[in-house]
């Protein structure tokens, strides 16, 4: 893998090489879906589920945040409208990350990028994002790490419906902090590789503000958008001749 | 083994929103002109999408999530492997939990 500088693009792939790699590195991730897997499994028993209905929800829906909020508050009245809003609420930070992956994911084509989309999770979009600032653009790094985790997904809420109380809690593991370790391992990796650290800090006061004053799905989304439009806003086109104007080119 | 027809009503409901969130971003793109201003939107979003993952878990936690995210952070930036990086940071977190 090349070091690759801040306008460095790489070549967009998919192959079952990086598929391979994808599931490799991202094992830690795919050990936590497994557990929390086992956590939803036995919310999905307790709350009156067939293991048929369980497993077909996991497979499908594949989002652990929105069917454990829906699952926790659910009776037949419940209405699907709610619902929907619940599922909406929880994931409406995929649509940035879609936003922001489609020069990567573009021209592989609609078809291979939708199924590579569709496989997103936090952990193995952390993942994708990081091998493509390393320089290696082969969307199978992020279908292999959201596949394993799909399968650990499904494999523990099955294993979860029937041996749910015999599992260690997942938090003395450090488990629930695997998401966070990916995140800051890629936040580590691409210091070098952002020529304007603006948004970014935009980004962060964002997220803290909304963390103090309201927590809860919406900061995420918030400091995306602010790092966006402050990413725009400070753009500004190469002037080879005109030095002042625009940030220092490194 | 059957479905109950309301679950079965449910899950076909999240399916739907939960398609849309991963697919919509992507496909609305299409429809704006990537000039070099939005690209580089486009380009502060992940790190801010990560922030926004990792921070609030380390603020709502304490020491073991703050020592946890630097000692992973550090080692990314000593040059070690990624996983080895990650699992520096959850072994510090678990530890830390243990004794504190």
């Amino acid at each position: 893998m090349s070091d690759a500088g801040p306008d460095a693009k790489p070549e967009a792939k998919l192959t079952l090489a990086g598929f391979l790699e994808g599931m490799r590195i991202s094992t830690p991730f795919g050990a936590s879906s497994l557990v929390y897997g086992i956590a939803f499994g036995l919310l999905a028993a307790q709350t009156g589920f067939s293991v048929l209905e369980a497993a077909t929800m996991s497979t499908l829906v594949f989002s652990g945040t929105a069917q454990i909020a829906v699952l926790q508050s659910w009776t037949h009245a419940l209405s699907l409208l709610a619902i929907a809003s619940t599922v909406l609420l929880v994931n409406v930070r995929y649509v940035l990350m879609g936003a922001a992956i489609r020069p990567w994911l573009a021209p592989l084509g609609g078809l291979k990028a939708s199924a590579a989309l569709l496989t997103i999770v936090d952990g193995s979009y952390a993942l994708a994002i990081r091998e493509y600032h390393k320089g290696n653009g082969d969307a199978g790094i992020l279908m292999g790490a959201g596949i394993l985790s799909w399968l650990c997904w499904i494999g523990g809420t099955i294993a979860g419906f029937y041996t749910g109380t015999a599992i260690p809690n997942p938090k003395s593991v450090g488990l629930d902090f695997v998401i966070v370790a990916f995140c800051a391992s890629t936040v580590a990796m691409m210091v070098d590789h952002i020529r304007d650290y603006v948004p970014a800090v935009v980004a962060l006061a964002v997220v803290i503000v909304f963390e103090l004053v309201m927590p809860g799905p919406w900061g995420v989304v918030a400091a995306g958008l602010a790092a966006a439009f402050t990413g725009a806003i400070r753009y500004r086109a190469p002037a080879p001749a005109d030095t002042s104007a625009g940030e220092p080119t490194p | 083994m059957t479905m109950d027809t309301h679950i079965l009503a449910v899950i076909a409901v999240m399916t739907a929103t939960a398609y849309a969130c991963r697919l919509s971003g992507f496909w609305f793109m299409r429809l704006i002109p990537i000039t070099p201003r939005v690209e580089a939107g486009l380009k502060a979003i992940p790190i801010a999408v990560m922030l926004g993952i990792m921070i609030p878990p380390v603020m709502r936690g304490g020491i073991p999530e703050t020592v946890g995210m630097l000692a992973t952070m550090a080692v990314v930036r000593l040059g070690a492997n990624d996983l080895v990086a990650v699992i520096v940071g959850m072994g510090s977190v678990a530890g830390l939990r243990a004794l504190l």
